[in-house]
C-alpha cells in the first residue's frame, strides 16, 4: 500500500476534489509505472486521473506543490539521518546534491532547511523531529487550537525530560558550555517542531475549517448572518446549484426516438411496393417549462433574493427558460443583466438600480402581471420571493389570483419561519389562497430542498 | 533519467516527427493512457490541437484512425452499429421462392412454424450488421486509435452508451451478445466544454486540459508547420500572437490562426511585421468584425511589443 499517495489524496479531498475509489486505482498505477523521482512528471501524470475538470487541475497543482513540499523535506531528512548519525556535516553535500535539480522547489526547501550554519546537527534535529511527528500522528491535526496539545506529545516522544535535567545536571556541575549548547540544541529542536506543526495545519487546516463553515452555513438563517459570511454564500451556493443539475439534468431530456411509426412508414414506401426501405419514428414532443422568478429586494429579504436569484442562474443548465424579475415597487425584467454580466456583478447592479425603499405587494403584483401575462400557460411556473409584509399597503392580491389561474405552478417562497406568519402586518395568508404551495425557506438547505422537487416536478 | 521519463521523451520527439509538437504534459498523459489502458479525455480551447493530437497519434502508431463526430440528435445506429435493413429485405424476397422447399412436405401450420424454428436467427447475424465508427474501432485486427470528437455536442443519452465501451473495451447488442474487442483501440475525447460532462463518463477517463501554449512551444509548433518562415519573423509573429490572446477578444487566436498566418504572410514574401501588413492580413488571425475592430487601434503598440519581447 503506498501510503504517501493515499495521504496525498486525502489531501486533495479536504481540498474539495471528488476522487472516487476508482481513480484511486489508477492513480497507484499511474505512480507504479512513473515513480517518484521526478516530480514534474507525476505532476501531469497524476493530474490526468485525479483532476477532471480545468478547475479541479488548479486546485491540484496548488495541492500537489504543498503536498510534495512538506513530503520532500521529510523524506530527505529521513535519508539523512542514518548517514549522519556516524559521520559529520559533510555528509550533508552530496545527499542534497542527489535530491537537487530533478526535485525543483521541492529539493529548495530541503536545501533551505538543511543549508545552514551548523547544517549536520539541525538535520539530525530534524529527522528526529520528522521522526516524532510520525509517532504522534501529526498528519491528524485540524486546529489552530491544537497545536499546544501536539507540540507537548511530540517534546514527550523526544524525550525532553531527559533532555532538561542532563542540562540541569551540567549546570550543577559547572560544565557551562556543555550546558548552553544542550539549551542551543533543544531550542532548535522546539523550533523545529513549531515549523512542522505550522505547516502540517496549513496542510489540514483549511480543509477541516471549511467543512465545517460550508455546513453551518447552510443550516444557519439568512437573516441572522453577518455580511462577512454572506459574501462566502456564492461559491456554496454553485456547489449546491451543481449537485442539483446533475441529479437532474439526465432525465430532463426525453428519447429523441420513439416507436416506430407504422402508418407514416406505410405511406411512404408505398413507392417501394410496401417493403419499409425508409423507416419513421414517432417522436415525442417536449413541453418546455418556462419559470419566472420575483423577488422582493426591499431591505427585510434583499439577502434571500439575492441567494435564489444566484441559485436559480447557477442552474441555468438545467432550467433553460427562466426570468427573473425584482421588485421594491414596479417589477422589474432583470434576466438580461444576468446574461451581460457575471452574477455577482448583476446582484451588485441590481441592488444598485433598484434596491431602495420598502415593498409594495400592489404595485408589484400588478404590474409583473401585465408584463407576463401573455407569456403564462399551463407550463409556466412562477416562483415568488419575499415575506407577504405589504406594510399595510394594496395586497395585489387579485393580480396574483389571475396568475394563479393561468399558470401551472404559483409557488411563494417565504423567509420568514412558520411562526411569524399572519402576526402584524404580514398578509401571508391571503397570499397562500392564490398559491399552489407556500413555503418557509429560511436556510440554505431548505432552499435546496424546495428546488430539488420543484425540478423533479418540471421534468 | 528513469525509464518512464526517457519513454516519455522518446514519444515527444516520435509525435514531433508526424509534426506534432508535445508539451510534456501532454506525452505523460499519453504514455498513461498507453500504459493503462483508458482512454483520454481532451478538453480546451478550439483550435488548440486536440484532433490534430489524435490524427498525430494514430500516425504514430501506424494504426488505423476512426473518428466519430458528435453532435446533437448522434445515436447508437449512427455511432455504433445497425443493421442493413435494405439487405435483409432483399434477402427476404430472393428466399421467397425457396419457402416451398422448405416447408415441402410440412403438414398443418403448427409442424411450418416448427419447422421454421429450426432455423436460427440468421437475418440477425453479424453478417446482417452494419459497424460504425465505434464498432469498426474495436473490431479491427490490431489495434486502432478512435477519435470520438466533440463529446460535449452529443446528447446526454449517448454519454451513457458509451460508458460501456469507455471502460470494458466491449459492445452488448441485444441480439448477439457481447461483443469484445480484440486489441484494444487508444480512445481520445475531445470537448470544447460547451457543457459539464457527467462524472461517469470523466472517472473511466484520464483528463488532459490543453491551454494556448506558451510563446517557445507555439514557436516551436509554427517551426515544424511552415518551416520556411524566418526566424525573425516567427519570433515577432508569436509574440504578436500572444499580445493580441490578452486583449478581451470574442474569439481568441488559435494556433491553427498562427499558422494560417504564418502561411499567409511567407506567401506575401515579407520578412519583418509592418503595420500596414499586419492591417491588412488581420483578417487571416481575428474571424469577428468587432475583433478586428478592437485590436485595429492598437496595432502600433502589439507591434511594438512583438519586436521589443524575447
Amino acid at each position: 500500500m503506498d501510503e504517501t499517495l493515499l495521504q496525498f489524496i486525502r489531501h486533495l479531498r479536504n481540498n474539495g476534489l471528488a476522487i472516487s475509489t476508482a481513480e484511486t486505482l489508477d492513480a497507484m498505477r499511474v505512480v507504479a509505472t512513473l515513480g517518484y523521482s521526478e516530480p514534474r512528471l507525476l505532476q501531469d501524470g497524476l493530474a490526468s486521473c485525479l483532476a477532471k475538470t480545468v478547475d479541479d487541475h488548479e486546485r491540484f497543482v496548488d495541492c500537489f506543490d504543498r503536498f510534495f513540499r512538506v513530503q520532500a523535506s521529510a523524506n530527505v531528512q529521513q535519508e539523512l539521518a542514518p548517514q549522519n548519525a556516524g559521520a559529520d556535516a559533510s555528509d550533508e553535500s552530496p545527499a542534497d546534491s542527489d535530491e537537487g535539480p530533478g526535485q525543483g522547489d521541492a529539493g529548495g526547501y530541503g536545501q533551505g532547511s538543511g543549508g545552514g550554519g551548523n547544517g549536520g546537527q539541525r538535520d539530525n534535529t530534524f529527522s528526529d523531529v520528522m521522526q516524532a511527528a510520525a509517532e504522534v500522528g501529526l498528519e491528524n491535526i485540524q486546529f489552530r487550537t491544537q497545536r499546544g496539545v501536539y507540540r507537548r506529545k511530540m517534546l514527550n516522544a523526544l524525550n525532553d525530560e531527559q533532555a532538561l535535567s542532563e542540562i540541569q545536571q551540567r549546570q550543577d556541575a559547572g560544565d557551562n558550555e556543555q550546558a548552553h549548547l544542550l539549551t542551543q540544541l533543544r531550542d532548535s529542536r522546539i523550533a523545529a517542531i513549531k515549523e512542522i506543526i505550522d505547516r502540517q495545519l496549513l496542510l489540514n487546516n483549511d480543509a477541516a475549517i471549511n467543512s465545517l463553515r460550508e455546513t453551518n452555513l447552510k443550516d444557519s438563517s439568512l437573516s441572522a448572518m453577518e455580511h462577512y459570511h454572506r459574501e462566502r454564500l456564492p461559491p456554496l451556493i454553485r456547489k449546491l446549484a451543481k449537485k442539483l443539475a446533475s441529479r437532474h439534468r439526465q432525465r430532463h431530456k426525453r428519447a429523441n426516438r420513439g416507436k416506430l411509426d407504422l402508418g407514416k412508414t406505410l405511406r411512404r414506401n408505398i413507392a417501394y411496393g410496401g417493403i419499409p426501405f425508409h423507416r419513421f419514428w414517432k417522436t415525442t414532443r417536449k413541453d418546455k417549462s418556462e419559470i419566472f422568478v420575483l423577488c422582493d429586494i426591499s431591505g427585510s429579504v434583499s439577502a434571500w433574493s439575492r441567494v435564489l436569484l444566484l441559485f436559480v442562474q447557477a442552474l441555468s443548465d438545467v432550467l433553460p427558460n427562466t426570468r427573473s424579475f425584482v421588485f421594491c415597487g414596479e417589477s422589474i425584467e432583470v434576466t438580461d443583466l444576468f446574461k451581460q454580466y457575471s452574477a455577482d456583478d448583476a446582484m451588485a447592479i441590481i441592488q444598485q438600480r433598484h434596491g431602495m425603499g420598502g415593498s409594495d405587494y400592489g404595485a408589484a403584483l400588478t404590474s409583473f402581471k401585465d408584463l407576463v401575462e401573455d407569456k403564462l400557460n399551463r407550463r409556466s411556473c412562477v416562483i415568488i420571493l419575499g415575506d407577504g409584509r405589504g406594510n399595510g399597503g394594496n395586497t395585489g392580491i387579485d393580480a396574483l389570483r389571475s396568475i394563479y389561474h393561468r399558470a401551472r405552478l404559483v409557488l411563494w417562497f417565504n423567509p420568514e419561519s412558520h411562526y411569524s406568519w399572519n402576526t402584524g402586518d404580514s398578509e401571508i395568508r391571503r397570499y397562500q389562497s392564490a398559491c399552489h404551495y407556500v413555503a418557509e425557506c429560511g436556510s440554505l438547505r431548505k432552499l435546496e430542498r424546495l428546488l430539488d422537487q420543484l425540478l423533479s416536478l418540471l421534468r | 533519467m528513469t525509464d518512464a521519463s526517457n519513454d516519455i521523451a522518446q514519444l515527444i520527439d516520435r509525435l514531433a516527427e508526424q509534426g506534432y509538437i508535445a508539451s510534456s504534459a501532454i506525452a505523460t498523459t499519453l504514455y498513461i493512457a498507453q500504459q493503462l489502458e483508458r482512454p483520454i479525455l481532451i478538453e480546451g480551447p478550439p483550435g488548440v490541437g486536440k484532433t490534430e493530437l489524435a490524427n498525430a497519434t494514430a500516425a504514430m502508431l501506424a494504426k488505423p484512425l476512426f473518428r466519430l463526430q458528435c453532435y446533437e440528435g448522434l445515436d447508437e445506429s449512427k455511432a455504433l452499429y445497425d443493421w442493413k435493413y435494405s439487405k435483409q429485405l432483399l434477402y427476404v424476397q430472393v428466399l421467397k421462392e425457396q419457402l416451398h422447399n422448405i416447408l415441402d412436405g410440412t403438414e398443418g401450420l403448427a409442424n411450418a412454424v416448427e419447422r421454421l424454428h429450426n432455423f436460427d436467427d440468421i437475418f440477425y447475424s453479424e453478417r446482417f450488421l452494419e459497424p460504425r465508427p465505434l464498432l469498426k474501432a474495436l473490431q479491427s485486427n490490431d489495434g486502432a486509435v478512435l477519435l470520438i470528437d466533440e463529446i460535449d455536442k452529443a446528447d446526454y443519452e449517448f454519454e451513457s452508451l458509451l460508458l460501456e465501451i469507455l471502460a470494458d473495451f466491449s459492445v452488448t447488442l441485444p441480439e448477439i451478445g457481447t461483443l469484445r474487442a480484440t486489441h484494444k483501440p487508444l480512445v481520445i475525447l475531445t470537448s470544447n466544454n460547451t457543457r459539464d460532462l457527467s462524472d461517469a463518463l470523466k472517472r473511466r477517463c484520464l483528463h488532459l486540459y490543453i491551454p494556448f501554449p506558451e510563446a517557445k512551444l507555439e514557436s516551436k509548433i509554427v517551426q515544424s508547420r511552415v518551416p520556411a518562415v524566418p526566424d525573425e519573423l516567427r519570433r515577432q509573429l508569436v509574440n504578436f500572437v500572444h499580445a493580441v490572446r490578452d486583449l478581451d477578444l470574442k474569439k481568441q487566436p488559435a494556433i491553427s490562426e498562427t499558422i494560417d498566418w504564418a502561411r499567409s504572410l511567407l506567401l506575401l514574401h515579407c520578412n519583418s511585421l509592418s503595420r500596414e501588413l499586419v492591417e491588412s492580413t488581420l483578417n487571416v488571425l481575428l474571424k469577428y468584425e468587432e475583433d478586428i475592430a478592437m485590436v485595429s487601434p492598437e496595432l502600433h503598440g502589439l507591434i511594438k511589443r512583438a519586436n521589443s519581447d524575447h
